[in-house]
């Protein structure tokens, strides 16, 4: 029999001064060495289960802990968070929290210094630390000087060396870009065959995951509502998707599939197997269907919104982090801005209202020369919702949060008054006029920032990230709020690291590399120069490689699984 | 910044950081108790400029160091030659720089120059030491002379995070700038005011931060046991230090017997009576 390293019996949480409890009834045993996939969404108490585990709960965090926690043998509400520490490694899903040492090399002998190994064993573990998550060559750097994916990697470094048997990583990837993912994922996996660790990952990103972990774990509203093997919770894919979580479109696919009498062996859980399982069904090959796509571009008789000639921007003394970018935006357009951190993205788009001038070439907003123009200037035609709403908000109520961008613009006080309404309508917080901003939920926060500069009533509004400190559902929310001032007639932009989200929604990608632009044009083109993509690290949509696979039977841009159905051969369906 | 550590292998770079405070405290000794130039220059002066070359560091980078203050100097330079008769006899040679006003003589622009030099001198010395040291090292030396641990400790994380606030204060900024935030104002009172919206937000994410880092630490084993903590990086004196040493302790005694306490001989007058014998 194995040995239990976690065992939760009956635990429920309520934190200080909350009402509700965060986790509920929560049961749970996990074998020593088991890898296991913690999702949900938001605010389903994943983190408090970390919290429960690492002894932060009721160490540090303070509230009514009830039921049994036993973290390899030990009773975390009688054991010190050092002591746990040794036993559970925990990766913060804040990435500043990870890290906080001058150099890579100090952040990895931090823990084992705490312990007072002596320093030759403390090296040992720093060099051993460094090799894994190959970080060798940078060990006398800052680590917030490293690229995302390296900052994680030397998080992840620093909860090596100490060692401990049971690894917490809290959303290891959800700041991440494609490419830093990518590496820490790699990460994960090569950890997962090096050592025989208890692995508990909290994460998003089933797609990836799944395939990988011994074990999944839904949660929802403080409580686990699916527990098992991945193949069989994944079979529950409507509701995983009913709950806000992205589930990969594999399951969604054979989902809808099964329900038109198809028959799997097993349950596919990635673009290769439902590939090779749809395959086998279309033995006979008929000649390709094409997509019956609506999307005519409107937009090319629209006057020109922005304009960029030749634009190159160099970070003093010598990035150079835009080079030679042309491109015309029409008014109306939803366009989708991707490409890897340090790719020049928001440099890009800074230079749209102003925050950057260029080094050399033109800008110009509705023919307005930036180089002239001030960010407050701007405010009223261009508006920017940056990433992070807690950067903005300084008022005690929303209210006045919103008022402050109209004061600046000069309004008189009954404009003021209706377009705060009326913004706060539109992102659906109205109720919340005259709540504290921090008494709301950061998805709200999120949508109050963009509250803020809707009532701005600029003609082109930017978004960075709508994912950040979201899950799925949160930056749906933000898209679908986009995608009907898009349809009022604003020029929408959109700066994100998801795919998904890029082709449900917008009608135009714009790719860059390097600070160059390497692809631009309607997004299902975009999406399926899969060969382009790669060369930045960059994979389209699950559902969009399923039908690369498929491309000798079935046209190779499908972007979601509706149209998959569409294009599907009926004679599959009910053939076994 | 004043804290750019300049990262280097040099022989200087790698001693203990207490030779490097001794090698301060060298420099301000002998500026402090020599008062004539050619005393400076042989003295301190070689010292600076000897240790900068063997680290590799520019003397073009202390001399821009330097720069900025030059209309200060020469202002101090001024107020120097003007006081120098008033305070001393004035020997001959002497002029007027201004007739009937300022009278200047040998022995003030070698009291001047004097003093000039010692200002440059220490500001070189304290920047010299912070591109050769890394600001950690110096906590550490404190923490050796019983400045507490878990203090010492607090500094290091707090330093570590500086580049990250830099950074958040710069984005704070640019989410008000798009909402059309700016100082419309020179009325300092309205001003100060005008700035709220960057500086509320910038204090609650450091409080925040603060908080973070608690629960970060506690996370990654800091309470395991405090009185049993390694700190990797122990200091150690080995024989380039102690050669240091007693190089630089030399230095101080000589200062102090031909400066301030035994012969007296390196005051201003020295170099104005070597140019007055060399004349006649």
């Amino acid at each position: 029999m194995s040995v239990d390293d976690i065992v939760l019996e009956n635990v429920s949480f309520t934190y200080e001064g909350s009402s509700e409890p965060a986790i509920r009834d929560i049961n749970l045993r996990i074998p020593r060495g088991q890898v296991a996939l913690v999702t949900g969404p938001a605010g389903a108490g994943k983190t408090t289960l970390c919290y429960c585990l690492n002894g932060l709960i009721p160490n540090f965090y303070y509230g009514q802990l009830t039921g049994r926690v036993t973290v390899r043998g030990l009773d975390p509400t009688r054991t010190s968070i050092g002591r746990l520490a040794r036993d559970v490694g925990y990766l913060f899903q804040d990435p500043s929290m990870n890290l906080f040492c001058p150099t890579v090399e100090d952040e990895m002998a931090f823990g084992p210094e705490n312990f007072g190994l002596p320093p030759c064993e403390i090296e040992r573990r720093t060099v051993e630390s460094l090799g894994i998550t190959r970080l060798e060559k940078y060990r006398l750097r800052n680590p917030h000087y490293l690229s995302g994916g390296q900052q994680q990697a030397c998080a992840v470094g620093a909860i090596l060396t100490m060692r401990s048997n049971i690894l917490l990583l809290d959303e290891p990837t959800s700041n991440l870009d494609p490419l830093g993912s990518a590496n820490t994922f790699t990460l994960i996996r090569d950890l997962m065959s090096r050592e025989q660790k208890t692995l508990i990952m909290v994460e998003h990103k089933i797609q990836e995951l799944a395939p990988i972990v011994d074990r999944m774990i839904v949660m929802n509203e403080g409580r686990i509502i699916l527990d098992g093997e991945p193949r069989e919770v994944l079979k529950n894919a409507d509701e995983m998707e009913s709950l806000g979580l992205k589930v990969p479109h594999a399951s969604m696919l054979a989902t809808r599939v099964i329900e038109r009498g198809v028959r799997f062996d097993n349950f596919p859980i990635t673009a290769d197997e439902i590939a090779q399982d749809l395959k086998r069904l279309m033995k006979a090959r008929t000649a390709v269907p094409r997509l019956n796509t609506r999307e005519g571009s409107t937009a090319e008789e629209n006057d020109v919104a922005i304009e960029a000639k030749d634009l190159s921007h160099t970070y003093p003394p010598d990035t150079a982090a835009l080079r030679h970018v042309s491109l015309t935006i029409r008014r109306g357009e939803f366009i989708g801005i991707i490409g890897q951190n340090g790719s020049g993205k928001t440099t890009l788009v800074k230079h749209f209202i102003g925050l950057l001038k260029p080094t050399k070439g033109k800008v110009t907003v509705f023919d307005k020369d930036i180089s002239q123009a001030t960010p407050d200037e701007l405010a009223t035609r261009v508006g920017f919702c940056f990433q992070n709403p807690d950067h903005q908000i300084f008022s005690d109520n929303v209210k006045k949060e919103i008022e402050f961008g109209l004061r600046n613009i000069g309004l008189p006080k009954d404009e003021i008054e209706s377009r705060t309404r009326e913004a706060l309508e539109k992102v659906k917080l109205l109720w919340a006029i005259d709540r504290d901003p921090f008494s709301l939920g950061l998805g709200e926060r999120r949508r109050l920032g963009v509250a803020t500069v809707l009532a701005m009533k600029p003609e082109i509004l930017i978004v960075d990230e709508p994912t950040t400190g979201q899950d799925f559902r949160g930056g749906v929310e933000i898209m679908n709020l986009t995608k009907t001032l898009n349809d009022e007639g604003k020029t929408v932009l959109v700066i994100t690291h998801d795919m998904e989200l890029a082709s449900q929604f917008v009608n135009r990608v714009i790719v860059l590399k390097d600070g160059e632009i390497m692809l631009d044009g309607p997004t299902r083109e975009v999406f399926s120069k899969t060969d382009q993509l790669s060369q930045t690290s960059i994979r389209p949509p699950q559902i969009t490689m399923i039908a690369q696979k498929l491309n000798d039977y079935l046209p190779g841009d499908v972007l979601s699984v509706e149209e998959m159905l569409e294009v599907l051969p009926n004679s599959i369906f009910g053939a076994n | 910044m004043a804290i750019d550590y300049m990262p280097g292998e040099t022989i200087i770079h790698k001693l203990d950081p207490r030779t490097k405070i001794l090698w301060i405290t060298t420099v301000v000794v002998l500026t402090i108790s020599l008062f004539d130039p050619i005393f400076l220059l042989l003295l301190p002066a070689a010292l600076i400029i000897g240790t900068a070359v063997i680290a590799g560091i520019k003397v073009s980078k202390l001399v821009g160091m330097v720069k900025p203050l030059v209309p200060i100097l020469i202002g101090f330079m001024i107020v120097n030659l003007w006081y120098y008769p008033s305070m001393h006899q004035a020997t001959p040679p002497t002029f007027w720089l201004v007739p009937k006003h300022f009278q200047v003589s040998l022995d003030g622009i070698m009291y001047s120059l004097a003093c000039l030099m010692k200002y440059v001198a220490l500001i070189m010395t304290i920047r010299l030491m912070t591109l050769l040291t890394p600001i950690y090292d110096f906590i550490l030396t404190a923490m050796k002379f019983k400045f507490p641990r878990s203090a010492g400790l607090a500094l290091c994380i707090g330093l570590g995070y500086v580049p990250v606030l830099i950074n958040e204060v710069r984005s704070i900024k640019e989410s008000q700038e798009v909402r059309g935030w700016k100082i419309r104002t020179n009325n300092p009172i309205k001003k100060a005011r005008a700035y709220a919206p960057i500086v509320i937000p910038s204090i609650r994410s450091s409080l925040r931060r603060g908080e973070q880092i608690a629960v970060a630490i506690e996370a990654r084993g800091y309470g395991y046991d405090i009185a049993h903590r390694t700190f990797r990086r122990e200091l150690k004196l080995c024989r380039k230090d102690l050669m240091a040493i007693m190089f630089l302790s030399a230095l101080i005694i000589v200062g102090l017997v031909i400066g301030q306490w035994g012969l007296r001989i390196a005051m201003w007058t020295f170099t104005s009576n070597l140019l007055r014998s060399i004349i006649h």
